[in-house]
């Protein structure tokens, strides 16, 4: 009974935070300076056809008229159509998810097996000089430009050696591996250096845990501690760090996509706030603001439901 | 009655001795006609519409392999010749046009294009909320038989052959083929030398060859892809690995490079397209003549050209472009000189120096490049400049609400005729911009733009458009910077790929060998 009324007041709590986002998001895009219509017009933009376009696009109407008009839309399950080809603004964020999700997931993947080994070859030793020279790994990584990155892979694996195309995303689910592994790739090497310093702490201090104490007095071998329970648990503590580095990791794949010219969701975002394609800018921003608020929720349902103590 | 096995054996020799002479008789692309070759150009802008009302330069070149309008722009850019239409005839009202279509002309359906289609096409045009302006002359269009369209003009028009060869005014099948404005323009039909295959936005356009073009043997490729890349690396790679055949503007400060490297070719065409300084003479120092000539004069053009172009460009003495129809070599527009511009200087009310602000571009190379250098020449002759940095929407919302002293700006000719480019800069009422956003208005230089706009005879209007680039050089109307030409970098084993000074690529003469 607890829970059913926790999830219905998590629920209900959803609502005022997406419609907050909707009016603030809303109201950030008509505030950027810049007209639609000079996007449409170009050169030839003068204040009077200017004046023609907005009232085909319908920004001439007060802005509270046209968010009413977002959300009536937004209540029939449309983001509306993009001020340029008419295009449906869902079917837009549709098209470019699969190469989101393969640079997001490759991207974490790739971390992960760069860092889990280097964090283990660090903290099996600490202070000795494989230690100190991990350590060193991540600062030179963080210094190393995205872009800078990306054009050294494709110049060294796509242009060089011929292992991978050098820019786009294909058309088959194999091509799609293979055209995201290099940007998923520089993704992995601006992550790496944040997963191995978190790893390496957490590392370390559950070296000293009573547990890990106790299973190394039992004499359980030294690899076999650190894999079943060091690296176990210090993996958890990092969930949370690349938790919190989830809006690195979009501004990431923004640089990659354009390095790589993977049409993904950051580039269209991009795009259509160079265009000022509002639309786009509110159904994009909406459409994640909307998965990162049910992905917190299912957390909280999924814990309540694992914890009785969070209902009360 | 049976024919004998002999005069059967006759009757196939003559047809095999027939069809040969035939062959050898018609031209070697019309006997090989099947198109070869998968062409893939990159580019830094995303395909937007085919729509041609709400076409910019990240729509334009595309469109047209699709679209065709009934005259084309030369190769040099300053005439027009018949491309679907055989002719026009100007009747001795100065009103009234007859053109004369092409009868062999299909669309990519196989439907004949008829005087139907031409005068939905133009109609639709001049009603256009983007491009109708440049019909606005047009008064009716009749379509007296099939192959026959008549258009009458409100006033004497004498840029209209350069206003139909223009992208917007592109021949599209009459009622859209029967669908919606919005179904037509998402699986367009044309009379271009290729087809729609697919579009994906943010990523690609493909296009293959058109069976009932017709022009024989054309295209000569099999399909033509334009990829959205925007990095200016990434392009440069995809060419070098051989994922790309053609580099739409790389920077020119790589032409260098690719000169360097095998199997690739760079060409710089000559382009139709100016850069300013625009001066807002709502701004006192700036309303006077001699503090406009004096910044002119302080402008270092080639030392601009050898930054940001990397000496690929030449400096403007005139508000139009040298590729431009009756563009005059002798506008006497004012050129690098320090001493001159202090002389001018003293000669303003603001002797004794003045402040002005710059507003650029953020993150431009080139407007980082005018601004600075700029900047440096004045604080020789006293003038202090800052510049300010702006978004380019953002800026461009300055511009058009005159909220600046001095800015970058910039024009590329959609058509041959300098019509289109004078009423807009230099005529307040017709141009709708307060000329450019300067407020410079000399009732002299309109009287020459709207003489050069009526009269037919070419020999009066370059007169009229002469006077009209003397004045507003010798004004200083705005800097007339630098003239850059577009640049294209391609595969060897690519041939034909040529660029008008506006921009129109015939991909129909492009091969992949």
């Amino acid at each position: 009974m607890n829970f059913l009324f926790y999830t219905g007041k998590r629920f209900l709590q959803v609502i005022p935070a997406l419609f907050g986002i909707s009016v603030a998001v809303f109201l950030l895009v008509h505030a950027i300076p810049g007209d639609p219509a000079d996007v449409i017009l170009g050169q030839t933009s003068t204040p009077a056809r200017a004046k023609v376009i907005h009232h085909m696009l319908g920004i001439d109407r007060p802005v509270f008229v046209q968010y009413f008009s977002f959300l009536g839309h937004l209540f029939h399950g449309s983001l509306g159509t993009s001020f340029y080809n008419n295009d449906s603004v869902t079917t837009l964020i549709a098209g470019r998810l699969s190469a989101t999700l393969f640079l997001m997931v490759g991207g974490i993947l790739l971390a992960l097996l760069i860092s889990l080994p280097l964090a283990i070859l660090a903290a099996s030793k600490e202070g000795a000089l494989r230690d100190q020279a991990v350590r060193v790994v991540p600062i030179i990584g963080l210094g190393m430009p995205q872009v800078w990155i990306g054009i050294e892979l494709i110049l060294l694996l796509g242009l060089k050696v011929h292992l991978f195309p050098v820019s786009g995303f294909g058309d088959t689910f194999l091509q799609h591996l293979r055209s995201s592994f290099l940007p998923a790739l520089s993704i992995a090497i601006g992550l790496s250096p944040i997963l191995i310093r978190s790893l390496r702490a957490a590392m370390l201090e559950i070296l000293e845990a009573d547990f890990v104490l106790t299973a190394k007095a039992k004499g359980i071998g030294k690899s076999r501690v650190m894999i079943s329970h060091v690296v176990r648990n210090a993996v958890i503590a990092s969930v949370t760090v690349l938790g919190v580095n989830i809006a690195y990791l979009v501004g990431s794949t923004v640089i990659v996509e354009r390095v790589f010219a993977i049409p993904a969701t950051g580039s269209l975002m991009i795009d259509a706030i160079s265009k000022r394609d509002y639309p786009i800018v509110q159904g994009v921003t909406i459409f994640f603001a909307v998965v990162v608020v049910v992905v917190n929720l299912l957390a909280d349902l999924i814990h309540a439901s694992l914890d009785p103590r969070v209902a009360l | 009655m049976k024919a004998s096995k002999k005069s059967r054996r006759a009757v196939a020799l003559a047809a095999v001795v027939i069809g040969s002479l035939v062959g050898s008789i018609l031209p070697a692309s019309a006997s090989n006609s099947a198109p070869k070759g998968d062409l893939v150009l990159v580019r830094n802008q995303d395909f937007a519409t085919f729509n041609p009302d709400l076409a910019q330069n990240d729509s334009i070149f595309i469109q047209q392999q699709i679209y065709e309008p009934l005259y084309m722009i030369s190769q040099d850019g300053k005439t027009v010749s018949p491309w679907l239409a055989k002719s026009a005839t100007e009747a001795s009202d100065n009103l009234t046009w007859t053109i004369k279509l092409r009868t062999d002309i299909k669309f990519s359906d196989g439907t004949p294009m008829t005087s139907a289609d031409v005068k939905f096409s133009l109609d639709i045009a001049t009603k256009g909320d983007g491009w109708g302006f440049l019909n606005s002359a047009i008064d009716n269009i009749t379509t007296p038989d099939a192959s026959t369209v008549v258009i009458k003009t409100k006033t004497p028009w004498a840029p209209l052959l350069s206003d139909l060869a223009c992208f917007s005014n592109s021949i599209l099948p009459n009622n859209y083929g029967g669908k919606s404005a919005a179904d037509f323009f998402k699986a367009p039909i044309g009379t271009g030398p290729f087809k729609l295959d697919h579009w994906t936005p943010g990523t690609e356009i493909k296009m293959v060859a058109n069976p009932n073009y017709w022009q024989p043997g054309k295209p000569y490729l099999n399909s033509v892809t334009w990829k959205y890349v925007a990095d200016d690396n990434t392009r440069a790679l995809m060419l070098q690995s051989g994922q790309a055949d053609i580099n739409e503007f790389p920077p020119a400060t790589s032409v260098a490079q690719i000169k360097k490297t095998s199997g690739l070719t760079v060409q710089a065409f000559p382009a139709a397209a100016s850069e300013y300084i625009a001066m807002n003479e709502s701004t006192p120092a700036l309303a006077d003549v001699h503090v406009r000539r004096a910044l002119s004069y302080a402008f270092d053009r080639r030392s601009v050209i050898k930054v940001v172009l990397a000496g690929l460009g030449t400096p403007s003495n005139s508000i139009l472009a040298p590729n431009v129809g009756f563009y005059d070599p002798k506008s006497p527009g004012v050129q690098y000189d320090l001493k001159a511009a202090a002389a001018e200087l003293a000669k303003s009310k603001f002797a004794k120096g003045l402040k002005l602000e710059y507003l650029a571009t953020s993150g431009s190379v080139e407007d980082n490049a005018m601004s600075s250098i700029l900047q440096a020449s004045l604080k020789k002759i006293g003038v202090t400049l800052t510049i300010n940095t702006q978004e380019p929407k953002v800026k461009r919302a300055t511009q058009k609400a005159m909220n600046y002293q001095l800015t970058s700006t910039g024009w590329t000719m959609d058509i041959s005729d300098p019509d289109e480019l004078l009423t807009f800069a230099l005529d307040p009422l017709n141009g709708g911009t307060h000329s450019f956003y300067t407020n410079y208005n000399n009732p002299a230089v309109v009287a020459a733009v709207r003489a050069g706009q009526a009269n037919s005879d070419p020999a009066a209007r370059q007169k009229s458009y002469s006077l009209a680039q003397k004045l507003v050089a010798n004004e200083a109307m705005m800097i007339f910077a630098y003239n850059a030409p577009y640049i294209y970098a391609w595969r060897s084993n690519i041939t034909g790929f040529q660029v008008t000074p506006t921009l129109s690529y015939h991909m129909e003469d492009v091969k992949k060998g």
